[in-house]
C-alpha cells in the first residue's frame, strides 16, 4: 500500500471483502438447505423472509442466545481456542483473493482485494494448513472418544490432501511464473489460443484442476469426505461436545471454507473476476468483474451442495487410497510436465499458443491413463467385493464351484 | 543494537521494530512454554505458536517467502504430524517426563553448551554494525561479516525472495540440498523397515482371516440361527436392567 493512500481505502477494502464472504456464507447455508431439501423431496426452510432466505440469520441469533455448555472434563484453554482458530484462518485466507477489478471511488483507484501479497498463493496454502488445528485440537480437547476419532481422522485426511492440493497449486504458479494472485489472474485474463475461448488455467492445467477440485472437497471436510464429523459413526465427530455459539463457529468455519475454497479454485483456475464487460460505461463497469466472480464461485458452491445431496460418505481407506495413490502421483507428474513446457517455451522453443495445446494434449493423456487405471482398480475392488458377498458362501459344495483367486489361497 | 529493519532501504521504520519486538517476545515466551508445560499437547501447541512467531520474524527480515514457508511446512504440516502421533499413541501423559537430578543437570549443561556454540559461531559474526545492510555500513573488521545477499534478493525483484532462494538452492547449493533430501529418504526407509511386521502378509491375509471368521459365524447361525437371535434379543432387553442395578 503506498503511503499516499488515505486510510479509508484499506478499511473499505477489508470491510467489503469481509462482508462479501460472510454474506456468501449465510446464503450458502440457506441454499444448501433448500437444494438438499429439493433433492430429498422435502421443502426445506421457507418461513422467514422470501423463500426462507433469512433462516440463517435467525439461526445465528438462536445460537447466540443458546446456553454454551462446557463439559467439565474438557481441556479448557485448547477447547476454547479451537473453534476460533477455524474461523480466523477462514477469514484470513480471503485476504489475498480479489473479488473484483479496479474500482474508482472519490478519486481513489483501488482493487477489491485486501492484500495482494507477493506470496499470495502460498498464503492460501499456509492458512488452510493451519485450519486443521481447529478440528484436530477440538477433537483432542473434548476429552471424549468420538471427538478424538474425528480429530485424528481429520488431521490424517487434511495432511494427505494438502499435499495433492499444494502440488496442484504448484503447477499453477510454475505455469504463471509468479506467486502473486493478481499476476495469476492477469495471466488468465485474455482469450486462449482460439478466439473467444477463455484463457483459464483450467484448460491447459486440466489434471491439476481436477486434483484441486477433489482436494478442496476433502480439505473443506464436506460430503462425501466428511469423515471427521461422520454423524452415523461418530455422533458429531470433533464437535460432539460443543454447543451454542462455539458450535456455531465450527459451522461457520465449515461453510465458510466451502465458499473460500470455491473462490480459490475460481481465482487460480477459472480466471477469477475476469470476464467480458459488454462495453458498459466506466461508472458501472466495475460491477461486471464482481458479477463474474460471484457467478463462478456460486457455480462451485452449487457443486459442493450437489455433492452433498448426491453422494454417500466414502470409506476411510478409499479416501486415503484416492489421496495417496491417485491424486498425489497425478499432481506430481503434472508439476513435471508443466515445468517441462515452461522450460521449453522459455528457451524460445515454442510459442505460448503451442504451449497451451501441448499442455492440453498432455492433460488428456494423463486423464486417460488415470481413468484406465481407476477402472482396473475398481474392477479389482469389485472382484474383492464379489468374493466377499458371494451368495454361494454357505453352499456345502462351494469348493466345487469356480471361485475368485483371492479365496483359493485361504481354503483350509 | 540496530535492527536490520531500521536501516534496510525498503523498510518503513518504527512499524517493523514494533513487529519485531512483538514476535520476538512471543517466540521466546512460547519456546520457554514448550519445555516447561507438563502436558505434551500443550507443549506442542506452544511450539506451533513459536513457529508462527518465527514466521513473523522472517517478515521483519523482508523475506515473505520464508515466512509463509515457515508457517506452511513447520507450523502446518510437521506440527500436525507431531500432534497426530502424540494423540494416536496416547503419549499425552506427564509421567513420561520424569527425569532424575543427574539427567537434569546434564541436560542443562548440554543445552547451555549448544546455545553458546550456536551464538558464538553463527550469531556472533553478524552482530556488528558492518552486518547491517544499509547505505552507510562500515567495512567489516576481523571476525565480522559484511551484509550480503539482501541486495541480490532485491535485484531479483519478485519482492519475496522466492526466485532468489530457488535459484541458489538448485544451482549453488545443489549438493547440500540433495544430501538433505537423501537423509530424509533414508530416515523414511528406516522407519518403514523398523515398523514393518514380518509375521503376517499385509491386507490380503487380514481379509482372509475375516473371511474365514465370517464363514464360521454363518455356519454357526445355520445350526441354531433362531435361538441365537433370541439370545441377542434377551441381551438387548437386559441392558437397561443392568444399568439400573449399577446405578
Amino acid at each position: 500500500m503506498e503511503p499516499s493512500t488515505p486510510l479509508w481505502v484499506p478499511v473499505l477494502q477489508t470491510l467489503v471483502v469481509f462482508a462479501y464472504f460472510l454474506l456468501f456464507t449465510a446464503l450458502l447455508i440457506w441454499a444448501e438447505r433448500r437444494v438438499v431439501g429439493r433433492m430429498q423431496s422435502r421443502i426445506g426452510p421457507n418461513r422467514i423472509g422470501p423463500g426462507g432466505v433469512l433462516q440463517t440469520l435467525i439461526d445465528g441469533v438462536k445460537m447466540f442466545f443458546k446456553e454454551d455448555v462446557t463439559p467439565s472434563m474438557v481441556n479448557n484453554p485448547i477447547y476454547t481456542v479451537a473453534p476460533l482458530v477455524g474461523v480466523i484462518a477462514g477469514f484470513l485466507t480471503v485476504a489475498v483473493i480479489p473479488i473484483g477489478g479496479e474500482v474508482t471511488l472519490f478519486g481513489e483507484e483501488f482493487t477489491l482485494v485486501v492484500a495482494d501479497l507477493h506470496v499470495g498463493v502460498l498464503w492460501v496454502l499456509a492458512l488452510s494448513s493451519l485450519h486443521v488445528y481447529s478440528t484436530f485440537l477440538a477433537g483432542w480437547a473434548s476429552n471424549s472418544p468420538y471427538p478424538l476419532m474425528g480429530g485424528i481422522r481429520s488431521s490424517a485426511q487434511m495432511i494427505s490432501y494438502e499435499i495433492a492440493q499444494g502440488l496442484a497449486v504448484a503447477s499453477v504458479f510454475v505455469y504463471a511464473g509468479s506467486l502473486r494472485v493478481s499476476d495469476i489472474v492477469a495471466a488468465q485474463a485474455g482469450s486462449g489460443p482460439i478466439a473467444g475461448m477463455p484463457g483459464w488455467y483450467a484448460i491447459p492445467l486440466f489434471p491439476a484442476f481436477v486434483v484441486f477440485v477433489v482436494g478442496m472437497v476433502a480439505e473443506a471436510g464436506r460430503p462425501p469426505f466428511d469423515l471427521a464429523e461422520a454423524e452415523g459413526e461418530l455422533v458429531g465427530g470433533f464437535h460432539t461436545e460443543y454447543s451454542g455459539l462455539r458450535f456455531g463457529m465450527f459451522m461457520l468455519a465449515e461453510f465458510m471454507s466451502v465458499v473460500v475454497m470455491s473462490a480459490i479454485v475460481v481465482t487460480l483456475f477459472l480466471g477469477g473476476p475476469s470476464g467480458p464487460t459488454f462495453g458498459l460505461p466506466d461508472a458501472v463497469a466495475w460491477v461486471m468483474p464482481v458479477f463474474w466472480f460471484t457467478l463462478k464461485t456460486a457455480a462451485f458452491v452449487f457443486f459442493f451442495i450437489l455433492l452433498r445431496g448426491a453422494l454417500p460418505r466414502t470409506r476411510y481407506h478409499r479416501l486415503m487410497d484416492l489421496g495417496w495413490k491417485v491424486l498425489i502421483p497425478v499432481a506430481l507428474v503434472w508439476v513435471l510436465v508443466t515445468a517441462a513446457w515452461v522450460l521449453v517455451s522459455e528457451a524460445g522453443g515454442i510459442s505460448a499458443a503451442t504451449r497451451t495445446w501441448l499442455a492440453v494434449g498432455a492433460g488428456v493423456i494423463v486423464i486417460a491413463l488415470l481413468l484406465t487405471g481407476e477402472r482396473q482398480t475398481a474392477r479389482a475392488t469389485d472382484a474383492d467385493v464379489d468374493a466377499w458377498d458371494d451368495p454361494d458362501r454357505d453352499d456345502p459344495d462351494r469348493d466345487a464351484k469356480p471361485r475368485a483367486p483371492h479365496d483359493e489361497e485361504v481354503a483350509p | 543494537m540496530t535492527l536490520l529493519a531500521q536501516v534496510a532501504p525498503t523498510a518503513g521504520g518504527t512499524a517493523e521494530v514494533v513487529v519485531f519486538w512483538v514476535f520476538a517476545v512471543i517466540a521466546l515466551g512460547s519456546a520457554i512454554a514448550v519445555i516447561s508445560l507438563r502436558n505434551v499437547v500443550h507443549g506442542a501447541v506452544m511450539l506451533v505458536l513459536n513457529f508462527l512467531s518465527i514466521g513473523g520474524l522472517f517478515l521483519t527480515l523482508e523475506s515473505a517467502f520464508l515466512s509463509v514457508i515457515q508457517v506452511l511446512v513447520y507450523g502446518g504440516a510437521i506440527m500436525v504430524l507431531f500432534l497426530f502421533v502424540i494423540m494416536l499413541l496416547g503419549v499425552d501423559r506427564d509421567d513420561l517426563l520424569q527425569a532424575d537430578l543427574r539427567t537434569r543437570v546434564l541436560a542443562i549443561a548440554g543445552g547451555a553448551l549448544l546455545a553458546g556454540a550456536v551464538l558464538f559461531a553463527f550469531v556472533g559474526p553478524y552482530t556488528s554494525e558492518a552486518s547491517v545492510c544499509g547505505p552507510d555500513a562500515p567495512a567489516p573488521g576481523p571476525g565480522e561479516v559484511a551484509c550480503a545477499g539482501l541486495a541480490e534478493a532485491y535485484d531479483e525483484d519478485d519482492g519475496a525472495g522466492a526466485r532468489f532462494l530457488g535459484r541458489s538452492l538448485f544451482t549453488t547449493y545443489t549438493y547440500p540440498f540433495e544430501l538433505a533430501a537423501l537423509l530424509l529418504t533414508v530416515a523414511t526407509i528406516g522407519a518403514v523397515i523398523l515398523a514393518r511386521r514380518r509375521d503376517l502378509e499385509p491386507e490380503d491375509e487380514d481379509l482372509a482371516d475375516l473371511d474365514a471368521a465370517a464363514a464360521d459365524d454363518l455356519d454357526g447361525d445355520d445350526l441354531d440361527g433362531a435361538s441365537g437371535a433370541a439370545a441377542e434379543r434377551h441381551v438387548a432387553g437386559d441392558g437397561p436392567g443392568t444399568t439400573e442395578r449399577g446405578g
